[in-house]
């Protein structure tokens, strides 16, 4: 290792542990500057990253929790907007957390949202092109990047729209397993409840893109008619993109 | 490496691009001559953001500035990053480009802040290294930026000799950010007449501009960049010093935290206009002529 790592190394750990013996810069009432810095920046991504988890879990509690994981959890890359995809599971294993349930629903769909915002565009699946194809099943899709499917444990779109207003909040649903679609149409992304037919058909599509295929695992849990109208919500939603289909053309 | 034209106009007057005042920016041309934005905030592959980024980039000059490049970090250059970085400035194709001589990266933890490196010849060689493979990914010359520090380091380079050094190795430019160099003095109790003389000054592409705070709660008091408060008197005399003997260099005023509103941002260039040598010089000859 040379110096400048060693250096560097010493300095990192010092940054991490307030109470270092450290005879370096850490000993320096200045670097209390760099170690504040590197907390508070984070903790403010966060904090940008999860405005309605902030919203209803309070401005102090927030910020306690978004300090503990900036101090365990450091982002492995530099965009700031990919910072924090744990953070959902940090607070779901949070005793305190343990009447506020929801508030991990929330947090997942804000991060979800980010993904979704931030996402390649691709021309979504056309009806038509299905309708025209010469062997359906071997079509190629899967889903477009701008488009995630999340399963959450209690019914909070009612809550999520009263946080997209500004309403500090909403009565929350019946606790369950809530299939939500996110999809971004222009500058928006929409968050859809959809079947659980819907969410196996997407994840099918993630894993084989062939139409045919991904239709017969769906199948085989939800059964014909269900798949079939999963599909028609994924196509309605523009949530599937096409993937070398030209071969399935006549 | 040949110098490459900026394509701004003489002595040109920046802000940083924020998306609160993106809409306002499109509605209608502000009165500056160039954007700056942090290039990883805008690394994304697609969206809303980048579509409004792309209609920015029709209507204003751009400057890209990067902040996670981590050029002094002892290990390799992160290279997925610098891939983003060249894919923006070829999408972009911005007057400037520029980057910190710090670190943030280490074993892939990323610390989010630009850390200060101790200047030796060994941090010298590691600097040429990663500011050499930048410029070449690139393919045009990086401006690189002078520190804001709050601690002694284990120098056996003055700061100015390093930066000098780096220029002449590499023909990269220097980011003169007045306000760090103003601060860095302070806390270091470094000379900053001696400090700015020593600067290969011919090698300085843009200068920047921001606000700190004096924190008195600490003895001495340290100032502390924070990008978040107007330019003080203190760096706007330094600045006015500056662009007497480089008058043709781009300004930028950086505005980071407790965003203001546009026009409030808008007053700030029109100070530096008037702090600006160009000015005076204007001034001067138009009271001589009355």
């Amino acid at each position: 290792m040379t110096s400048l790592a060693e250096w560097q190394h010493r300095f990192a750990e010092a940054l991490r542990a307030p109470d270092t013996t450290d005879s370096g810069p850490s000993r320096q009432q200045g670097f209390a500057v760099y170690r504040n810095n590197v907390r508070q920046s984070l903790i403010e991504a966060l904090a940008a990253t999860f405005p309605h988890t902030r919203t209803l879990l309070g401005e102090r509690f927030f910020t306690s929790v978004a300090n503990d994981y900036a101090r365990h959890h450091l982002p492995d890359e530099p965009r700031l907007i990919r910072y924090g995809y744990r953070f959902a599971d940090i607070l779901d294993s949070l005793p305190a957390m343990a009447d506020y349930p929801y508030v991990i629903d929330i947090c997942r769909l804000e991060r979800a949202r980010l993904d979704v915002s931030h996402a390649a565009a691709a021309p979504p699946l056309d009806a038509e092109l299905l309708a025209r194809a010469h062997d359906p099943d071997a079509l190629q899709c899967k889903p477009c990047p701008a488009s995630h499917h999340l399963i959450g444990r209690h019914d909070v779109l009612d809550l999520w729209q009263a946080l997209e207003r500004g309403e500090a909040g909403a009565p929350v649903g019946a606790r369950g397993q809530w299939h939500w679609l996110l999809v971004r149409h222009g500058r928006r992304v929409d968050i859809q409840p959809v079947t659980p037919a819907c969410g196996a058909l997407y994840h099918a599509l993630e894993a084989r893109p062939a139409l045919g295929e991904a239709l017969a695992a769906c199948s085989q849990r939800h059964g014909q008619t269900e798949t079939g109208e999963a599909l028609g919500t994924l196509i309605g939603l523009g949530a599937l993109m096409r993937l070398h289909d030209e071969e399935a053309l006549s | 490496m040949s110098m490459d034209v900026t394509g701004l106009p003489w002595a040109a007057q920046g802000i940083g691009l924020k998306h609160q005042h993106v809409a306002e920016l499109l509605a209608q041309r502000a009165d500056v001559d160039f954007l700056e934005l942090h290039a990883e905030n805008h690394m994304s592959a697609g969206g809303p953001f980048r579509d409004d980024l792309a209609a920015i980039a029709e209507r204003y000059p751009l400057s890209v500035h990067g902040v996670g490049l981590s050029l002094g970090s002892a290990e390799p250059l992160d290279t997925a990053h610098l891939r983003r970085l060249v894919r923006l400035v070829d999408e972009l194709r911005p007057a400037l480009v520029s980057e910190h001589l710090a670190w943030s990266r280490l074993q892939g933890d990323c610390y989010n802040d630009l850390l200060p490196l101790p200047l030796t010849e060994e941090s010298l060689a590691v600097v040429v290294r990663h500011v050499d493979e930048t410029q070449q990914a690139l393919g045009r010359r990086l401006l690189v930026e002078n520190p804001s520090l709050y601690v002694h380091l284990d120098n056996t380079l003055e700061e100015a000799d390093f930066l000098a050094e780096l220029v002449d190795r590499t023909g990269c430019g220097l980011l003169l950010d007045i306000n760090n160099a103003y601060i860095s003095a302070h806390n270091l109790g470094r000379d900053l007449d001696a400090y700015l003389t020593a600067l290969p000054l011919s090698a300085v592409g843009e200068f920047h501009l921001a606000g700190h705070h004096l924190d008195t709660d600490v003895t001495p008091p340290l100032r502390i960049d924070d990008h978040g408060s107007p330019v003080s008197d203190a760096v706007w005399q330094r600045y006015a010093q500056l662009s007497r003997w480089l008058p043709q260099v781009p300004t930028l005023i950086e505005w980071d935290a407790r965003i203001p509103a546009l026009s409030r941002w808008l007053e700030e260039v029109d100070l530096a206009r008037f702090h600006h040598s160009a000015h005076r010089a204007t001034a001067a000859t138009a009271e001589g002529g009355s």
